[in-house]
């Protein structure tokens, strides 16, 4: 599978640092022209609260 | 990464014979505790059915249904019976292996004849499939099995009734003879006739003391302490063994103790047996439903025609309908045409032309009303509509409200105390009189008058009748708890397409932009929304039909972003199609013109799609869907009964606001992806608001989860795939007014028996227990004690049948 940005193999949840499979994961957004996969619900939102800060300096944890 | 412990986790669906309040549940409970592996039992008391948890594989149908047994009651069961060829020595193994059989409770073989009987649980499998199993097992059946089912009905109706009757001859028998002191009395007729009405009623008796021995006594055990106990001291004075001390009371009579005997037990046992039926007759609608989905199926396999039962039919298979047939499966008509009757799945009682031209859908459970078809099967068993509105019926009523959980703590207690205080009766008469008789008489009738199962039925039963008439006007409850959540909701939000919408768009036209060419930018557009279950998409794959534009199946990616749209990759073209929040995400630049032809497209209030072609913005297509007819009235409805309605909606805000201007809403907030809508809901709650959340079952889930109460519109199609706690069958809104006004109903008449079981209890127990004797020598004897009790719990039924009676507007 090829997305805009690339091959697709498995991705890296960017706020916890979880490793997801884009086909099977339900939660995921576009940012800047790129998608970006998520774990949970939860790190989903908190991406979207504050994507620059996770993009800059990395996963962190899961969001409480 | 996180390891966790697996657990065996199993769960077995059962139906206790028996069962009719919490202290019942409590004993068994007690019993299943002795299991090892016993986690959980949830038991509806209103039906009988349970479920029981395990986590180990000790835990085992037959051990359960041995405690269960132990502990007084029984489970409903069905026997098969047939011979099989077998040698003596291989009746251990062979009874072990039909004992792994899933369903299978225990199974027994005759040695000398072969003969093999094996009682199997209907709620987890049936005849067929143990049979399949036992000749996969390599067993020879000899015979075809038959099925034997538990009942003995008409011979319980028929002593019940003689129990009753000779009750009633020995309370007037001995009034007479007190009224009129020239009749001498024939107290040998008296012992008899109660020593007959304990024997009719050994089985209330021993179970009654087997609890009472078990240290949970229930209902029965008052019922068989008061009446032998007031037989024995009977018997004392009459063969003079106790002299009576208060002669100068003309209430007692040494005879008084015999009828007392015979009338608590009469009384009771039929009027049990009455309620029995009562509540029979409530949850008719649940065993027709189980009926529908069990039925035959003629499956067609080349020229033949095979008849088997529903839960053999495979997906693909044709099965043929007749005129008059219950429909076995849920698919689609591939031949013929005819009216189909749904109203046992929707409550809709007009018939609907189905045919194959149009690849029409069918339900099992549905009624063939003419017509002949044949239907290609695309769902069976439990994964049909009707089992699911079965297994949503069935779930519901496990649910118990907190009121509920408070009353079934007190009815634990309850016995208890009633027994303490029959003691404490009649100490206290007997130090005041010192009249042995009239003390025990009030202790008999303070036992006889207790009425501890209202308080435990009060309110499942009334929910249980609830979720079923829902069922009928097409609405499936999927929690116990709604009828409570609606009296709490004081906002209700809607979805737009599909909810306040009919779900129906259209396209009305395409813009282009750049440049560029219709037919390219739509054979684009349809080959990526034929794989989208959004709405919109298929207004926009009937507008390419239409034009005869083609579709690529060279669709290298695809994906879909709920509340923005969707982005795929066709001939090495990067394909964006969705809205202006879709477009700045992907850095797709939309210069002012583009801007405002979107927001000329909604303040029309049309929905305005932006498809883009690697990048750049190629065409906007305007698609409109036609407001619900009913969605104006509804909403006028909710406002006068105190909601506030909104209208939460991925479309472009002019939309939203148009909406919220023609519908009088009082608010509107466009442009929201799911998560979004699922904030909004969050927001409002912890602002002390309990939101209504009405929206597509799909595409709304989080939304619908997070909300207070969450109902989906779905056509029954739809159902399996649909979230929330409720579903509109019939895709109508005025179902939120009808389930409004159930709910209402229900809520009334569970605090209605609520109520009632508390002020019965309060205020009979003090009168049987003499309260009013010294004052206005008022004496309530054992026997109208417990003719009270009984006609209580029989208000309660009778009370909680009124759900059915509500016909919402």
């Amino acid at each position: 599978m090829k997305s805009p940005g690339g091959f697709i193999m498995e991705q890296i949840d960017p706020v916890c640092g979880m490793k997801v499979n884009p086909t099977t994961s339900k939660y995921k957004t576009i940012y800047k022209g790129k998608i970006y996969y998520f774990c949970s619900f939860a790190c989903l939102k908190e991406f979207e609260k504050n994507a620059e800060l996770y993009l800059r300096e990395g996963p962190r944890k899961m969001p409480t | 990464m996180i390891y966790a412990k697996c657990l065996i986790m199993k769960e077995y669906r059962v139906k206790i014979i028996g069962v009719d309040c919490p202290t019942c549940v409590y004993s068994i409970e007690r019993e299943l505790r002795k299991i090892k592996g016993f986690t959980e039992i949830k038991v509806d008391i209103a039906t009988g059915e349970a479920v029981i948890k395990c986590n180990s594989d000790e835990c085992s149908i037959s051990k359960i249904y041995d405690a269960i047994r132990e502990a007084g009651y029984d489970l409903y069961k069905e026997t098969l019976v047939t011979y099989v060829n077998i040698s003596p020595e291989q009746v251990g193994v062979l009874e072990k292996k039909i004992a792994e059989i899933k369903g299978v409770i225990e199974a027994k073989i005759s040695s000398s004849t072969g003969l093999i009987k094996i009682n199997i649980n209907p709620l987890e499998t049936n005849r067929e499939a143990v049979y399949n199993e036992l000749l996969r097992k390599g067993v020879e059946i000899k015979q075809t099995p038959e099925v034997k089912v538990h009942v003995s009905d008409k011979i319980t109706l028929i002593t019940k009734l003689v129990a009753f009757a000779l009750a009633l001859t020995a309370i007037s028998y001995s009034m007479i003879s007190m009224l009129n002191p020239s009749i001498s009395m024939n107290e040998e007729i008296l012992v008899t006739l109660a020593f007959t009405v304990i024997i009719l009623n050994y089985s209330v008796v021993k179970k009654g003391y087997k609890l009472l021995l078990m240290k949970a006594p229930g209902m029965e055990s008052l019922i068989a302490l008061s009446s032998t106990l007031s037989f024995i001291f009977g018997l004392a004075i009459y063969a003079g063994i106790l002299h009576q001390t208060h002669s100068s009371n003309t209430i007692i009579h040494s005879s008084s103790f015999f009828e007392a005997s015979a009338g608590v037990l009469g009384f009771t046992s039929l009027g049990k047996y009455l309620e029995e039926k009562l509540k029979q007759k409530a949850l008719k609608h649940l065993e027709e439903l189980e009926k529908a989905s069990r039925g035959k199926a003629r499956i067609v396999k080349n020229s033949d025609v095979v008849e088997v039962n529903a839960e053999q039919v495979n997906i693909g298979d044709i099965v043929e309908v007749k005129t008059g047939d219950m429909i076995p499966v849920d698919g689609i008509v591939i031949e013929g045409a005819g009216y189909v009757d749904e109203s046992l799945l929707t409550g809709e009682s007009k018939p609907v032309f189905k045919k194959a031209e149009n690849r029409d859908y069918v339900l099992a459970g549905s009624t063939l009303i003419n017509g002949y078809m044949k239907i290609r099967t695309t769902r069976t068993g439990e994964d049909t509509v009707i089992a699911r509105i079965t297994e949503g019926a069935r779930e519901a009523q496990f649910h118990k409200p907190v009121i509920q959980k408070f009353a079934d703590k007190v009815v634990g207690l309850l016995t208890w105390i009633v027994i303490a205080l029959a003691i404490i009766v009649a100490v206290a008469w007997y130090i005041l009189t010192g009249s042995i008789s009239l003390s025990l008489l009030f202790a008999a009738a303070v036992l006889a008058v207790t009425c501890p199962c209202p308080l435990g039925i009060a309110i499942p039963m009334v929910v249980s009748i609830g979720v079923l008439n829902a069922s009928r006007i097409g609405i499936l409850v999927r929690r116990g708890d709604l009828f409570e959540r609606m009296a709490k909701a004081n906002i209700v939000i809607f979805d737009k397409t599909g909810t306040l919408t009919l779900g129906e768009p259209r396209v009305k036209q395409v813009i282009l932009l750049n440049n560029s060419n219709e037919e390219e930018i739509m054979y684009y557009t349809c080959s990526l929304e034929a794989r989208s279950e959004h709405k919109l998409a298929q207004s926009l794959l009937e507008y390419c039909r239409e034009n005869k534009y083609n579709l690529s199946s060279d669709v290298s990616y695809f994906e879909y972003f709920p509340g923005m749209g969707l982005i795929g990759q066709i001939n090495e073209h990067t394909i964006s199609i969705g809205n202006v929040e879709l477009a700045n995400r992907l850095g797709v630049e939309l210069d002012q013109r583009i801007l405002s032809l979107i927001n000329e497209i909604g303040s029309r209030g049309s929905t305005p799609i932006l498809v883009s072609i690697d990048n750049k913005p190629a065409a906007i297509v305007e698609v409109s869907d036609t407001l619900r007819p009913e969605a104006p009235e509804v909403i006028k409805a909710l406002k006068e009964l105190g909601f506030k309605v909104g209208l939460a909606s991925g479309d472009i805000k002019g939309i939203v606001e148009k909406f919220r201007e023609e519908l009088k809403l009082d608010f509107a907030e466009g442009e929201l992806r799911p998560m979004d809508k699922a904030e909004i809901i969050q927001r409002l709650q912890s602002n002390g608001g309990r939101v209504l959340f009405i929206g597509d079952g799909v595409n709304d889930a989080i939304a619908m989860s997070t909300s207070f109460i969450g109902i989906a519109m779905g056509k029954a199609s739809d159902i399996a795939k649909n979230s929330g706690d409720a579903i509109l069958l019939t895709n109508d809104l005025r179902g939120i007014l009808k389930l409004y006004d159930l709910s209402r109903k229900v809520n009334k008449l569970a605090l209605e028996n609520l109520i009632w079981a508390f002020i019965y209890n309060t205020t009979l127990i003090p009168i049987a227990a003499g309260a009013l004797y010294p004052q206005y020598g008022i004496v309530l004897k054992p026997e109208w004690a417990a003719l009270a009790m009984i006609l209580s719990d029989i208000t309660v039924i009778l009370n909680s049948l009124r759900v059915g009676l509500s016909k919402a507007k």
